[in-house]
């Protein structure tokens, strides 16, 4: 199932047609140029959508395996902004918004570690290198805050997921503080770019940016 | 400065919230008592009615933010005013999702109250301070209520509208000159 543009996360087993639909209209966008100079980039990132889908709605049901889904995504998000800090087209004040939105990540990623081991499961390792590989070809401060826009739309959509399936009320309120700390990155990156820092009154990561 | 000695104070702000008929951090005395045992239709009851009393104290706040920024808004201008109506009108569907929420469980959303006693405001930099205040307030509320909830529905509907909230302090925070995400998990506390 989708909406505008945008793949909806459900519980259940994968849908190949749906994630098939969304890159099309990820492709067709791009052949049309609507989504200007960041089309590129947001194409590029189905491969981690292709990842976030089949964490959060074909993974085995339970905390664990929700959390450890959480886990490889924060610790992309933590690789995905040192990239974007190292990637040369920043200015001062942008890179030190990358440098703490990575800090807040890993600061995510470790919480999320700690909850895991104490549900006696063991942190998933690395980062899906594909998601990474766009902000290599990034020109421009623009394209790293588009690119960090998807990311982050990505990362919200899967907590807002991950509140229908979390049984423990303890993780129920990390997750929806860390959520919740995701979509503060949001309206920044969406006041760098100049547009609405928050267009939508339910903010659950899959409204068009 | 008046108003931001006030919004420092921790027994003013739970007197005012108390006062705006507010039961801070989710007001959740009747899940307590409606977490007995029981079997079948009497646990869908008590689940139902625990329901309504944690979304109708969400809908007091959001009743006291949309009040707060309908009051606040002469004092705004330029893109803060813009922002501020933009903020309002986001409360206000907050409200009539919940209301409708609460509608559907077979009770009754709770109503404005006829006046809010808000603090005196004078400058755009003090009705800032008051919203985030609020925002603040619902935002630890939220956190509160979220596992007291018992559909999932409801939970999602709770953490898109904390996460909003959560934007909205943000972009007040950047308005006040202060540093817009300063914690890597937003507690809601001030």
């Amino acid at each position: 199932m989708r909406d505008s543009g945008r793949l909806i996360i459900e519980d259940g087993d994968a849908d190949t047609a749906a994630i098939a639909a969304y890159e099309a209209t990820r492709r067709d966008a791009v052949r049309r140029g609507l989504a200007a100079g960041g089309a590129v980039i947001g194409a590029a990132l189905v491969p981690a959508l292709l990842s976030v889908r089949n964490a959060f709605a074909a993974a085995p049901q339970g905390d664990a395996a929700i959390v450890a889904s959480a886990i490889r995504l924060e610790n992309t998000a933590v690789a995905a902004y040192a990239a974007a800090v190292n990637s040369g087209v920043l200015t001062p004040q942008f890179r030190r918004t990358a440098v703490l939105f990575g800090r807040q990540e890993a600061a995510h990623a470790a919480a999320l570690t700690a909850a895991l081991r104490g549900l006696g499961g063991a942190p998933p390792a690395g980062t899906d290198a594909k998601l990474l590989s766009p902000l290599k070809r990034a020109r421009s401060q623009r394209q790293v805050a588009q690119f960090a826009i998807e990311l982050e739309n990505m990362v919200v959509a899967a907590y807002f997921d991950a509140s229908k399936k979390l049984q423990q009320g303890r993780l129920l309120q990390t997750t929806a503080q860390i959520m919740s700390n995701e979509g503060q990155h949001l309206a920044v990156l969406r006041q760098a770019l100049g547009t609405d820092p928050v267009p939508n009154a339910f903010e659950n990561g899959k409204a068009s940016t | 400065m008046e108003f931001e000695r006030f919004a420092l104070d921790p027994i003013s702000r739970r007197r005012f919230f108390r006062a705006s008929g507010v039961a801070t951090a989710g007001g959740s005395a009747a899940f307590l008592a409606a977490c007995g045992s029981g079997s079948g239709d009497t646990r869908n009851e008590t689940a139902a009615a625990a329901d309504i009393a944690v979304l109708n104290s969400a809908i007091d706040l959001e009743n006291t933010a949309i009040a707060a920024y309908t009051a606040g808004a002469p004092l705004l201008k330029g893109e803060v005013l813009r922002l501020g109506r933009e903020f309002l009108g986001q409360e206000k569907e907050h409200a009539d999702a919940l209301s409708t929420a609460v509608t559907q469980l077979g009770g009754h959303p709770s109503r404005p109250k006829a006046a809010y006693d808000f603090p005196r405001v004078r400058t755009q930099r003090d009705v800032l301070l008051l919203a985030n205040m609020i925002e603040h307030e619902a935002i630890a509320a939220y956190l509160d209520a979220l596992p007291k909830l018992s559909s999932t529905d409801l939970r999602a509907m709770a953490a898109s509208i904390v996460t909003n909230e959560a934007e909205h302090v943000s972009v007040l925070l950047g308005a006040l000159g202060r540093p817009q995400v300063p914690t890597a998990f937003v507690a809601g506390k001030a």
